[in-house]
């Protein structure tokens, strides 16, 4: 029994290294044709870095030198082209490179969309939306759906949000499928303000985590317009659409209806009565005063110290806060106060 | 009498060392099957789009770098200066200089023009006492926190009380990160809503690479046999074991050296436990624990590719005490938590993670140890047991060479850290090597771990460091 388990072992083990040398050869003949293709592309941009710079930057001719010949010189013209678009914001660059994308790298793009390996479909998906590739999309969309993972239909959101805002919105109000917080930001963010404020007045049709995501993404952008829409949020059902909604507000710095804040000042949650109490910076002390008062004796420290915070920034808060030292009977209110006027001092 | 005796024993001691090898070599197996389908989706993929997306702080989360430094004059500013060098939107560099000896507080308040300052904060975890924060004049996003002696715990509390943002990465005094390191640690917290409470990152040996200002300029393996030792077992436990157990949310250690934690999560399981020895692990499961407890849908995950490049012992006496130490540390807190193995309240924790934890990481060292002994015992005792001694060294063959070079396979297939063919083809040689010295030598170390455990004996490593830079490697 047991030379028979041996010899059992002993060919499992014969066979283990024989697969092992193999992937050996493999791993290091991979390596070669890589480093043949990175020397390859290195003179390829070696040769023809003058006539790209001459041809995206100063309306020089266009030579078929630069048409990529191989895998190498794709990947070779593909960074170039990546370099020029994230760190140069111009049109007219862009445009060359799109139409350079068109003709000469479409098919290979085609090819990696159809390939069966994951890592090359989401490389040849972010492509089309950096290229503006939009013939690609018809394609991929014939593929087997089976093979599209969650990522690929990122992707594709993001694809559509820029090329076809139809499906984008069809899409989007489906919640079919439903991404992180940052990745509705990331598809937010390519958006127009105006399909922004479409998106908003439809807000509670989209998944959570989409509704978050737009609130931050149109308090980043600033748009004045949007305050009276998030203003209306404030009575949302959903605590943490109210707090960002105050963020949003505080971000853009002005407030319309106070009469709506009035109502956190005493929130259950701490996190609302912080955000109102900065918001409140944005409202003339006369009328926050009192709900002031109050937040600076409330009973989380993150919430007094804005409070005291809020208060210092005004012309008058030094005497505000000097009269609540005086005055208050709250000892860590107290304290908090005097580091308030401590931190002010030490800035001045 | 005498030889049933001594046959019945050797029968159930071999056999029972056999069916351990047998259960360890298909777990590692599987493991190793697991990893690989995890890495063969993603190898294709151009990571920098990731990069490049998440570099602008709308799309991902400010996070506080806590270094904890004690008499890390060798290496703390190559560290320091790794992390100032970082692609990251939004962080913040705390070293926390834990009362060290040596000149550490005078290097860094020299290099990066310290100036004391006054910072008031919420005190959430109870540390020793802070003496002095200075902030940089030249980086004022970097802060030094001077305290009292109180042990890397104690230290890295002090830097979570310190923190003003919402995540915090761990790193050793050491370690040299690499530019996209953090931003693809916090990869999974940035895209799962918060989920994925704490990240751990892959740990490699730095010793023989070539370094300046804190930025690795070349890969180069140790020429010291030691250290190459150590470069393939840390590709094997976090390549293989790690992966694996990431995906199913069963990760009971990523390492100190380089970590992510939700500040908030940190906090309420009660911070860094002071006065354990492997207080890394002791904060995962602490943070499993909570998890469970509370039936919150969180996950701990390890991520291979960010990588952070830590100077691994030279030398049999420090790697001694270091394997001592980690093995100490992991029995005292299997230990502490035993309540958790086999406890349906604990569901894969403590039905899966514990009792691998307990079987094959913990008492693993003894049984294989007996392995040797029982090889050596065989030879002197002659007929049957040849064969069963053979068995045994076959499936330590397994279990020792074939999985090391397959770790060697996968990481320059996967992720290409060392590129030269003749840095591959040393690590697949001394994998051939590694069960006739380095294994038995480590699993020794380990069952040490074991008695100073019970012998409850309190052991504080300390490295003796060399330096990475270039300036200090010729010395």
């Amino acid at each position: 029994m047991i030379s028979i388990t041996v010899e059992i072992l002993l060919w499992i083990i014969m066979v283990l290294l024989l697969v092992c040398f193999v992937c050996i050869v493999y791993i290091m003949m991979q390596r070669g044709r890589v480093d043949q293709q990175n020397k390859r592309a290195k003179r390829y941009l070696e040769k023809t870095k003058t006539l790209w710079e001459s041809y995206l930057l100063e309306d020089g001719f266009f030579s078929v030198v630069l048409i990529p010949r191989g895998k190498s010189e794709i990947v070779a013209v593909e960074s170039l082209f990546l370099s020029y678009i994230h760190n140069m914001y111009n049109e007219e660059v862009e445009e060359k490179v799109r139409e350079f994308s068109k003709k000469y790298l479409l098919k290979h793009y085609e090819k990696e969309l159809k390939d069966k390996n994951w890592g090359k479909r989401m490389n040849a998906l972010y492509k089309i939306i950096d290229f503006h590739l939009v013939e690609l999309v018809p394609i991929y969309e014939s593929l087997n759906r089976e093979m599209k993972t969650k990522e690929e239909q990122f992707v594709l959101l993001k694809i559509y949000s820029v090329f076809d805002k139809e499906k984008f919105f069809t899409i989007i109000f489906s919640n079919k499928y439903t991404f992180s917080e940052i990745e509705y930001k990331q598809i937010f963010s390519l958006l127009d303000e105006d399909i922004l404020l479409q998106l908003i007045e439809q807000i509670e049709e989209l998944h959570l985590n989409a509704q978050y995501a737009l609130i931050d993404t149109v308090s980043f952008k600033g748009n004045i317009e949007i305050i009276k829409m998030l203003e209306n949020l404030l009575t949302s059902s959903d605590s943490e659409i109210r707090i960002r909604s105050l963020k949003g507000i505080d971000k853009m710095g002005l407030v319309k209806n106070f009469e709506l804040y009035i109502p956190f000042v005493t929130s259950p949650l701490w996190e609302e009565r912080l955000m109102v109490a900065k918001v409140f910076l944005h409202v003339p002390l006369k009328f926050t005063y009192a709900y002031l008062m109050d937040l600076l004796e409330d009973t989380n420290w993150r919430v007094q110290t804005q409070a005291a915070n809020t208060i210092s920034e005004f012309p008058d808060g030094v005497q505000v806060l000097n009269e609540f030292i005086l005055t208050s009977v709250k000892e860590d209110a107290v304290k908090i106060a005097e580091e308030m006027l401590t931190k002010r001092f030490n800035l001045q | 009498m005498m030889k049933n005796f001594i046959d019945i024993f050797m029968w159930f001691f071999g056999g029972t060392i056999i069916i351990y090898m047998i259960i360890v070599t298909v777990i590692y197996g599987l493991m190793y099957l697991f990893a690989l389908l995890k890495v063969r989706k993603e190898y294709r993929l151009d990571k920098t789009i990731f990069d490049e997306t998440h570099i602008d702080s709308f799309y991902s989360k400010p996070t506080s770098i806590i270094v904890p430094a004690y008499n890390e004059e060798v290496g703390v500013i190559d560290s320091v200066r790794s992390l100032l060098s970082l692609r990251y939107p939004e962080f913040e560099i705390i070293i926390v200089n834990d009362g060290s000896t040596d000149r550490t507080q005078e290097v860094i308040i020299e290099q990066f023009k310290m100036k004391p300052i006054h910072k008031k904060i919420h005190e959430e975890l109870k540390t020793r006492k802070v003496i002095q924060v200075y902030q940089s004049e030249i980086h004022p996003h970097c802060i030094l926190i001077e305290k009292e002696n109180g042990g890397k715990a104690d230290a890295l509390n002090v830097g979570i009380n310190y923190s003003k943002f919402p995540y915090f990465c761990s790193i050793d005094g050491d370690s040299i990160l690499e530019e996209s390191s953090l931003l693809r640690v916090m990869k999974p917290i940035i895209l799962s809503d918060e989920e994925v409470i704490a990240v751990g990152g892959n740990v490699r040996i730095a010793n023989g690479i070539h370094m300046q200002l804190g930025t690795v300029f070349d890969m180069k393996l140790s020429k010291n046999y030691l250290v190459l030792m150590q470069v393939i077992e840390y590709l094997r436990a976090f390549l293989m074991g790690r992966i694996a157990l990431s995906q199913f949310n069963l990760v009971l250690i990523i390492s100190g050296a380089f970590s992510v934690f939700s500040k908030r999560w940190v906090i309420e399981a009660g911070g860094y436990a002071t006065g354990t020895i492997g207080e890394d692990m002791e904060l995962i499961v602490k943070l499993h624990r909570l998890i469970l407890e509370r039936k919150a849908k969180k996950r701990i995950e390890f991520v291979p590719d960010p990588v952070c490049w830590t100077e691994a012992p030279q030398t049999m006496s420090v790697l001694r005490r270091q394997r001592r130490r980690w093995h100490q540390g992991l029995l005292e807190s299997l230990w502490k938590h035993k309540k958790m193995t086999l406890n349906p309240t604990y569901g894969g924790i403590g039905f899966i993670a514990f009792p691998y934890f307990w079987v094959i990481e913990c008492l693993g060292p003894v049984i294989e140890l007996s392995g040797y002994v029982y090889l050596v015992i065989a030879f002197f005792l002659g007929s049957i047991y040849y064969e069963m001694a053979l068995l045994l060294l076959l499936l330590f063959v397994i279990n020792g060479v074939i999985f090391s070079i397959s770790a060697v396979i996968f990481e320059a297939w996967g992720l290409k850290r060392y590129p030269k063919n003749s840095d591959t083809l040393r690590m697949v040689l001394l994998s051939f090597t590694e069960i006739f010295w380095y294994r038995p030598i480590t699993l020794f170390w380990r069952c040490e771990g074991i008695l100073n455990f019970l012998r409850k004996k309190s052991e504080w490593g300390k490295m003796e460091r060399v330096g990475l830079s270039t300036k200090e490697q010729e010395k």
